[in-house]
């Protein structure tokens, strides 16, 4: 799946990765390829971008700590993640059964 | 394996091991790239070093040789022109709200300053003279910077949390830079003004202008000259 077609679903995606538990961003870019099974193909620089506006809007928050021995800017999703990731699953819903009832077999 | 170091002092991010000199030119060509905040910068590029750090490794352990290893990763990330449009918009946000918090806390003491509390053009035994152009000078700078205040405020808003709802784009963040270099040298050129025609300003009242208006105002109308070229 290209990059284009991820527009406008790359922030619900990382806020659901983040959803079990803090991640560093080399982190966060694996498990959204293993949870895609390795379809989401997008230039991994283009998650820090959406990691930083996540953290500006205040859905994740950040720090630096120790991961494996070594320091990385780890991120946690927030209260307020929690709530946008929940209305992004609602809206995801509708949309879905919208464009699968028109796109469903003629009956 | 520990390829990549950045320096403490904000230069860009080096390769201390001896096969890395690919990803240390590419980082040096984002580093070039890229403008705002040298904190914010050095900050994303030791977060950038770090990913092209791990993304190596797990190429090695996948089997391949550490130059190969390095350049899968450097591609996965995607090359200079592709990333560094998003980095720089990070980059600009930074910038933005470091100029609008910069002005504010410049600004909110001035009324304080001067008119309220300390009084120091009182003190300094400065007579505002009772004229037309004075007076006007007056209100521009009380409700017109109440005005730029709030405006900064909601700037603030805009870059922070609003971004849950609006993405700032590079013309918001060059508007809001603008009228934030606007504002601050409005309020330089009319505290000025205002004290050249007061009567019997000291040269003390001169040296507390200098300290406390003009140059923390200066300081924000670099800082947003700088925030209007990272936009």
């Amino acid at each position: 799946m290209k990059a284009d077609a991820l527009r406008g679903h790359l922030d619900a995606l990382i806020l659901a990765v983040l959803e079990r538990g803090p991640l560093h961003g080399y982190a966060i870019i694996e498990a959204l390829a293993a949870r895609s099974g390795g379809a989401l193909d997008l230039p991994t620089g283009t998650v820090y971008p959406a990691l930083r506006r996540l953290e500006a809007a205040g859905h994740l928050d950040s720090s630096w700590s120790d991961a494996s021995g070594r320091r990385r800017r780890t991120y946690t999703l927030s209260r307020s993640g929690r709530k946008a990731l929940a209305a992004e699953r609602a809206a995801w819903v509708d949309f879905t059964r919208v464009v699968g009832d028109v796109l469903g077999p003629a009956t | 394996m520990s390829l990549l170091r950045v320096f403490p002092d904000g230069a860009a991010p080096v390769v201390s091991g001896t096969l890395g000199g690919m990803t240390d030119a590419y980082l040096r060509r984002l580093d070039a790239t890229l403008a705002g905040p040298r904190r914010a910068r050095r900050d994303l590029l030791r977060e950038v070093a770090d990913h092209l750090e791990d993304a190596t490794e797990a190429y090695v352990a996948a089997g391949y040789d550490e130059p190969a290893a390095a350049a899968l990763a450097r591609r996965d990330f995607g090359t200079v022109a592709e990333v560094a449009p998003g980095l720089q918009a990070t980059l600009g946000v930074a910038a933005a709200r470091r100029s609008l918090l910069l002005f504010v806390l410049a600004c909110v003491p001035q009324a304080f300053l001067w008119d309220g509390g300390l009084a120091l053009a009182q003190t300094a035994h400065s007579e505002a003279p009772d004229t037309l152009v004075y007076r006007l000078l007056d209100a521009l700078v009380e409700q017109g910077g109440f005005v730029a205040l709030l405006v900064a405020v909601a700037g603030l808003v805009l870059t922070g949390i609003g971004q849950r709802w609006v993405r700032p784009a590079p013309w918001m963040l060059r508007t809001v830079s603008a009228s934030t270099l606007t504002a601050a040298v409005l309020v330089i050129v009319t505290g000025v003004t205002m004290t050249a025609m007061s009567n019997g300003a000291e040269p003390l009242l001169w040296l507390e202008l200098a300290l406390l208006m003009v140059l923390p105002l200066a300081l924000v109308a670099r800082s947003a000259r700088a925030a209007y070229a990272a936009a």
